[in-house]
């Protein structure tokens, strides 16, 4: 009779589980992080910040949402860019001209001329204009370095507007504080705000949602609206919902919060509403 | 993650202690899971297997089968014993169904022995589990309140108190609370549960134990 034989196992080992178990928590912490599917894209949409105390108009003119009056806007901005010109400008482009004509008035008026370039240099246009016979030269190289100033002054008065425009930051501020109150792709006549515009700040003023009563900072969600010519709403429905139910219930509260619109549309206003969690938390 | 990454040092500390903790956990859960399952599987199959065969011999040569049945050990180490007492006793080729009443404490002791070592080797590694589930929680707990000592110094020294500033600091302290409780709740799950199904298996043993005592008797009364 011979021993019955050793029963052979074959054990996992702990190590090889530990691979497992790591390969798991790698796994669930891709998922939870948003790595690897990652988090729903938000549409990130232009911000204006609308002053709901003016109200908004049919047919906007073009200009910014929260800017002043149309008439103010393009003197005021002028005379920002042309204050500057004179100061950094007329220092350096006198003292060159300065030491030149230095040897030239040497042979008409040494007594007379030489002083008066040398010591007001702060009025450069004077001395050019004054001695016709000091030589034309000087004054169409003056007059031309002066043009060349001005274009300097609006190429970058003029880049800098458009920084502003293409600027990353949307909120409106970083336009110039002169411009015209309409819309920026307005097209119409008339001084104010686009409705719909108009309408977003309002919700958004009456939207009120704690980032503590929801899981999520990506939410979005689109509201189809509909009101009367008279302000009233009529009809509300969710187009695309975000899935998240105190969300969803926040931006009801919002829209009717008011029913009746603080001013006659004029016509049936049918249109979707962004609500975006983010924009709300900034 | 940015609550993990924004988090102070100690909470960071104590979130890779719950995170090794966890780790660790798991992969015994896996462990104990096939081992466990495996010998209850084996252990059901051996015992029909056995009552279906009356001769241990034919038993013994075929104990290969039941690799991860406790039962089959148990049959192994008491048949074992028996032989060893059979040879003694006659010096030659031991016959399988003559032996003196005395050796069945030998092989009584023997199925103990086995007993121990079978139980001994499913609940291998459990007391972690144990561990982890206890103490997990406690020291998430640690962080926590540690990140909140350190979000409401930084409110005493900006003088401000609102919830904005008060949230922040409070929403990253309390990670290492959830992940001390992700780190402890399977483990409390699955110990509990383990030690019940090694529960079941122990008292299957000492069933087995009292059996083949039984039978190893009948037959020494026999012979």
């Amino acid at each position: 009779m011979t021993t019955p034989p050793f029963p052979s196992r074959n054990e996992p080992r702990l190590s090889s589980l530990l691979g497992i178990s790591l390969a798991m928590h790698i796994v669930v912490f891709v998922l939870f992080s948003g790595v690897l599917f990652g988090t729903s894209p938000v549409e990130r949409r232009p911000v204006y910040f609308v002053d709901l105390s003016k109200m908004p108009v049919l047919n906007p003119q073009a200009g910014r949402p929260d800017g002043g009056p149309a008439p103010k806007a393009k003197p005021a901005a002028k005379p920002k860019t042309a204050a500057p010109t004179p100061q950094p400008v007329a220092q350096p482009a006198s003292k060159p001209e300065a030491s030149k004509p230095k040897p030239t008035p040497v042979d008409n008026k040494p007594a007379v001329t030489q002083p008066t370039p040398v010591k007001t240099s702060s009025k450069p246009a004077e001395p050019a204009s004054k001695p016709a016979e000091a030589g034309q030269s000087v004054q169409d190289k003056i007059a031309a370095m002066r043009q060349n100033q001005q274009r300097q002054q609006e190429l970058a008065d003029l880049k800098s507007k458009i920084a502003a425009l293409s600027g990353d930051d949307t909120s409106g501020k970083s336009y110039g504080s002169g411009a015209p109150l309409g819309m920026p792709d307005g097209s119409g006549d008339e001084i104010g705000v686009d409705q719909q515009t108009w309408l977003q700040a309002f919700y958004k003023e009456n939207w009120s949602l704690s980032k503590y009563q929801v899981a999520r900072r990506d939410l979005q969600a689109t509201v189809h609206v509909s009101y009367s010519a008279d302000g009233t709403l009529t009809n509300y429905r969710f187009v695309e919902s975000s899935g998240d139910a105190n969300f969803d219930d926040s931006l009801k509260k919002a829209i009717l919060k008011t029913k009746v619109l603080p001013f006659k549309p004029g016509r049936t206003l049918q249109f979707d509403v962004v609500f975006n969690l983010k924009d709300l938390m900034d | 993650m940015e609550l993990i990454s924004g988090a102070g040092l100690v909470v960071k500390l104590v979130l890779l202690i719950l995170i090794g903790f966890s780790l660790l956990s798991w992969a015994i859960i896996f462990l104990k899971f096939r081992v466990i399952y495996s010998a209850i599987g084996d252990s059901g199959r051996f015992q029909q297997f056995f009552w279906n065969k009356r001769r241990l011999d034919t038993i013994s040569k075929n104990l290969k089968d039941f690799p991860h049945a406790p039962t089959a050990v148990l049959f192994r180490d008491g048949y074992q014993e028996l032989m060893r007492n059979q040879r003694e006793n006659n010096g030659d080729e031991p016959t399988p169904f003559s032996a003196e009443m005395g050796q069945a404490d030998n092989v009584a002791r023997a199925l103990r022995r086995a007993t121990n070592q079978e139980t001994q080797r499913l609940e291998r590694y459990l007391p972690f589990l144990a561990t982890t589930g206890s103490t997990a929680p406690f020291i998430g707990l640690f962080g926590t309140v540690w990140g909140i000592m350190d979000a409401f110094h930084g409110i005493g020294q900006t003088g401000s108190a609102s919830l904005a500033v008060v949230a922040p600091g409070i929403s990253e302290a309390l990670v290492a609370t959830a992940i001390g409780l992700v780190a402890a709740i399977p483990a409390v799950v699955a110990y509990n549960h383990f030690v019940s199904k090694v529960n079941v298996l122990t008292g299957d043993m000492d069933s087995f134990c009292q059996e083949f005592l039984n039978i190893v008797g009948r037959m020494l009364r026999r012979s």
